[in-house]
């Protein structure tokens, strides 16, 4: 079923499957989240205004921690405050200022355009829950306070003024005529240049 | 989240100007703000494909599934 755009129908019409699927495990042990890279995340974080989470460590402690911090992630504390990557490799260091080294759980502030982010905790891979879960509401709440709401629209207008550019994997561009064509330099209500 | 295995392509692959902007949709210029206070809890979306596919799978919910970009015009950091 595909949805349409307004809000309120899809609401109404996801309930109405929601109600034909009820959970059969529990939901509190849902998986974790996870993205393609720390690069991609940091991207949603701050489109989203949300603090990221990089699990980062050797493939067998982040096979056990995919596991192990179903917990955390379902927290209704949690859930939907933070994003959460697992990564394996160091290649996303260089992004994140204020980092130590090592193997271990990096709470991060996302760059105002998701190219880079900051460092706000900084545990190892063995804290517990509890730690874990009070370091997320901390930054949660310093992330929250100290940062301005995006208005998207000026958002946009800023970073076109600075000249961020975020390389998609698919060009850019709209098909406003629908004819499966990225319309190019099409000034709006006239015909697009070829 | 509870009722819902909610995935967004967020893959770069597509533009969200290609959904918000296209055949009708808002400028740019006409995006606003979130509704949601900073802080205050969105949608927990599954960020890949494997990952909220094997989670409809372990919990027999359906999938919502969002084909969105964090980018407009190039410009990042954008929903």
């Amino acid at each position: 079923m595909v949805l349409g755009r307004s809000s309120s129908f899809s609401v109404e019409r996801m309930e109405i499957i929601a109600a034909l699927y009820p959970a059969t495990a529990d939901v509190k042990q849902a998986e974790v989240q996870d993205f393609h890279s720390v690069r991609q995340a940091l991207n949603v974080a701050s489109a989203d205004q949300r603090v990221l989470v990089v699990v980062n460590g050797p493939s067998g402690q982040i096979a056990s921690l995919r596991k192990s911090l179903r917990s955390v992630a379902s927290d209704e504390r949690i859930l939907g405050r933070v994003h959460i990557d697992f990564e394996e490799n160091d290649e996303w260091r260089k992004t994140v200022t204020g980092l130590k080294d090592g193997p271990s759980i990096v709470v991060i502030r996302p760059g105002e355009f998701g190219m880079e982010g900051t460092a706000m905790h900084q545990l190892p891979l063995n804290a517990g829950h509890v730690e874990i879960i009070t370091a997320l509401l901390a930054a949660n709440t310093e992330f929250a306070t100290t940062t301005d709401k995006k208005v998207y629209s000026g958002h946009v207008a800023k970073g076109q003024d600075l000249g961020i550019y975020f390389e998609g994997g698919v060009p850019y561009g709209e098909d406003r005529d629908g004819d499966g064509q990225i319309d190019r330099g099409r000034p709006r209500g006239g015909r697009p240049r070829r | 989240m509870s009722k819902f295995t909610a995935i967004t392509a967020s893959v770069c692959a597509m533009s969200l100007c290609i959904l918000a902007c296209g055949q009708g949709g808002p400028r740019p210029s006409d995006l606003g703000t979130s509704n949601l206070d900073l802080g205050e809890p969105g949608i927990a979306w599954y960020t890949t494909w494997e990952s909220g596919l094997s989670e409809a799978k372990r919990s027999g919910r359906p999938i919502m599934f969002v084909a969105a970009a964090t980018q407009c015009h190039g410009v990042s950091g954008v929903f």
